[in-house]
């Protein structure tokens, strides 16, 4: 029987392979309808390397995915690559079968450098084994040359300013060629603590231009699309320190020219960009995924701009930040398609968190948890107190919905923790948690007999194992009687459990993958 | 069983095979569910002239077993998440010859079924996974239609990312 899959099939099979890149590429050559629909998926994400590739060659690759797009590159800019002895190989006057630059999806900066620098070393490397760069067949270094020796030593002779200009160059025209070939870029990440400010503002230049070119254009009254326009994930990462104002122009740019961001994940900013951020947050049409990363969030500013998108956040995740001079978090409460709720190594209190557990919190859809070391910011036991009460009353107000709760808070601090558990989260499938003595396990017990629908049990217990204590035969007996179906996974960590013992034989007799970490 | 749940509808394969369904199940297709709400209650067969019946048997099986799962969010390709597995029962479900695979998934496109759509296409794709080209087109019996010129050009242009 002849393939008669249409071509959107077709292309539904092969986003499942777009991971696989190996696959894809045996996909576009089987024939010319496969190529065409395959093709795309491969160029999405080009410069994303493994950790092999990411090594020093050992082999010379002819073809690099920067030598399917120099072809396309405008003659002013290759002449700027030669007048700079960046070496092109561009002698070869046979246009790519495709624009690749076209399906370009996914802009990792980070990546983007690693790319520029394997290929630069790529082309060293041919030009000083004088290998005849016409021809198409891969060389290995003989085992004289001892590849990674040899590419270290050829490197020493360079001087790095001048490795890091062609690298720049190299990367400035083809930022060009992407914006030039209106890609619809939906990823854009970058890493200012790696990458330095000159990559950052290379991107900014190119935005900036996109913005003069629409904004003088008088044929075009609304703005030009631009290839930045459809970003729908953005991650920043800054210093975290007073040189971060370097960077506010990236910020400034991403608000201005890319309002459709459903993801973004900003790290690492410190006050200087603070109110950027705020720009960038309240700029979006509708964000769906919020991650802050090591920000230090002072003030009202941040929620009132989070208050925007009420109606489209599914996902909030708070890691190491601090809450400064902020208001109880009504706008987070307000955010009626809340599914995921995450703090972790985060000063949070009791007030901040108290809107969310309130009856008028309307994060009625919340199905994952996260509290990993929380901390009241201040520290005194009021606080612990009034945190595990707000705690435990985001538990009743979702507890119907929630499927996952992962959290290592003190049981001795969090009073009722459990038992709240017990009684309103009757839903869970993943529990992750730390027990820290022995007078909790039978409370534990209690939990697993009330979730009935309970996948993935995770427990460390947390403290009492170093005063060389174990967990009682009795209650390891105990224990193992509840350890049935639908449990699918178990993870004790720390628990001396014998291999004769009740518990490990039942483990035993699940047939489903079960995870014993002593 | 409240009034609702009861509620049927019927489909008719392009041979001419009548099947008795619940709403309820003919609802894991988008154009069933979005032609029953615009339509509203018909005592009158839908066609479905892209499915014959062994296929729809086949298709409605899929939809009874999955009837009271969540309908699943509207999402862009480009940021569709792509993690879920097959389990077990899609699996065996999915144990079919080459043909009937196909079949499935032509009838989960024209009739917008995402979650079986997108089961297929992913037995597929582990088909596909660590064969050469000349063991796809072996495997799917396709013709090798490039000149050789385009099929070394294709290669070229494309080998960088045989190690990635």
């Amino acid at each position: 029987m002849p393939f008669l899959l249409p071509t959107e099939c077709l292309t539904c099979i092969f986003a499942e392979l777009e991971t696989n890149k190996s696959s894809i590429y045996s996909c576009i050559r089987v024939s010319r309808e496969w190529c065409i629909a395959a093709t795309p998926f491969l160029w999405k994400n080009p410069f994303c390397l493994t950790s092999k590739d990411r090594s020093a060659p050992s082999t010379i690759k002819k073809n690099m995915p920067i030598d399917a797009y120099l072809p396309f590159l405008s003659e002013s800019a290759k002449a700027r690559l030669r007048l700079n002895n960046v070496p092109t190989g561009l002698e070869s006057s046979i246009l790519p079968i495709f624009n690749y630059a076209s399906y370009l999806r996914v802009l990792d900066m980070d990546e983007f450098y690693d790319e520029i620098t394997k290929w630069i070393a790529n082309k060293r490397l041919a030009q000083a084994t004088q290998f005849d760069t016409t021809d198409n067949i891969s060389y290995t270094i003989s085992q004289q040359a001892a590849p990674e020796d040899g590419f270290i030593d050829y490197l020493s002779d360079i001087d790095d300013d001048d490795d890091e200009i062609q690298k720049i160059l190299i990367a400035q025209e083809l930022l060009f060629l992407f914006s030039d070939s209106s890609p619809k870029l939906y990823r854009l990440s970058i890493d200012t603590r790696r990458l330095g400010k000159i990559w950052c503002d290379m991107v900014v230049g190119i935005l900036s231009l996109e913005i003069s070119t629409s904004a003088t254009n008088t044929h075009h009254p609304v703005p030009i699309p631009s290839c930045f326009s459809h970003i729908e994930q953005f991650e920043f990462k800054g210093e975290g320190d007073e040189t971060d104002y370097e960077f506010e122009d990236m910020l400034v740019a991403i608000s201005q020219f890319s309002p459709n961001v459903k993801i973004l994940k900003i790290a690492s900013c410190s006050q200087y960009l603070l109110q950027p951020l705020v720009d960038l947050i309240g700029s979006q049409q509708g964000i769906n995924e919020l991650v802050l990363n090591n920000i230090r969030i002072v003030g009202t500013s941040i929620f009132e701009a989070i208050a925007h998108h009420k109606k489209t956040l599914t996902h909030a995740e708070f890691h190491r930040c601090t809450f400064i001079d902020c208001t109880p978090m009504t706008a987070l409460a307000n955010c009626t398609r809340l599914e995921n709720l995450i703090f972790a190594r985060s000063g949070v209190t009791g007030e901040l968190l108290a809107p969310l557990g309130s009856p008028s919190s309307s994060i009625t859809r919340l199905s994952r948890l996260v509290l990993l070391d929380i901390y009241p910011s201040n520290g005194d036991s009021a606080e612990w107190i009034n945190l595990a009460q707000q705690v435990n009353a985001i538990l009743r107000r979702t507890g119907k919905t929630i499927r996952e709760l992962r959290t290592n808070v003190h049981l001795t601090y969090f009073l009722d923790f459990v038992d709240t558990i017990i009684s309103e989260c009757p839903n869970l499938v993943i529990i992750e948690m730390d027990i820290q003595n022995i007078a909790q396990i039978p409370g534990i017990v209690t939990l697993l007999r009330s979730c009935k629908h309970l996948q993935t049990f995770r427990a460390s217990i947390d403290g009492y194992t170093h005063s060389n204590d174990s967990v009682a035969d009795d209650l390891i007996h105990e224990f193992a009687q509840i350890i049935l179906p639908p449990l699918r996974r178990l993870e004790v960590r720390k628990w001396k459990i014998s291999k004769q013992g009740l518990l490990f034989k039942c483990l035993i007799s699940m047939k489903a993958p079960v995870r014993y970490v002593s | 069983m409240s009034a609702s749940e009861a509620k049927k509808i019927t489909l008719k394969s392009c041979d001419d095979i009548e099947f008795k369904v619940d709403i309820r199940v003919a609802s894991r297709s988008i154009l069933l569910k979005n032609m029953i709400e615009d339509v509203g209650e018909t005592d009158q067969s839908i066609p479905l002239p892209n499915v014959n019946e062994r296929v729809l048997k086949k298709v409605l099986e899929w939809c009874e077993h999955h009837k009271d799962d969540p309908q699943p969010a509207i999402e862009d390709s480009d940021t569709r998440r792509r993690n879920t597995e097959i389990d077990d029962w899609n699996k065996k479900f999915l144990e079919v010859e080459q043909d009937m695979l196909f079949e499935i998934i032509l009838a989960a496109n024209y009739l917008d079924i995402k979650q079986l759509l997108d089961i297929g296409c992913k037995t597929v794709a582990n088909m596909i996974k660590g064969k050469t080209p000349e063991q796809i087109r072996e495997t799917f019996n396709i013709q090798n239609d490039f000149t050789p010129e385009e099929e070394e050009q294709i290669r070229k242009e494309n080998e960088w990312a045989e190690d990635r």
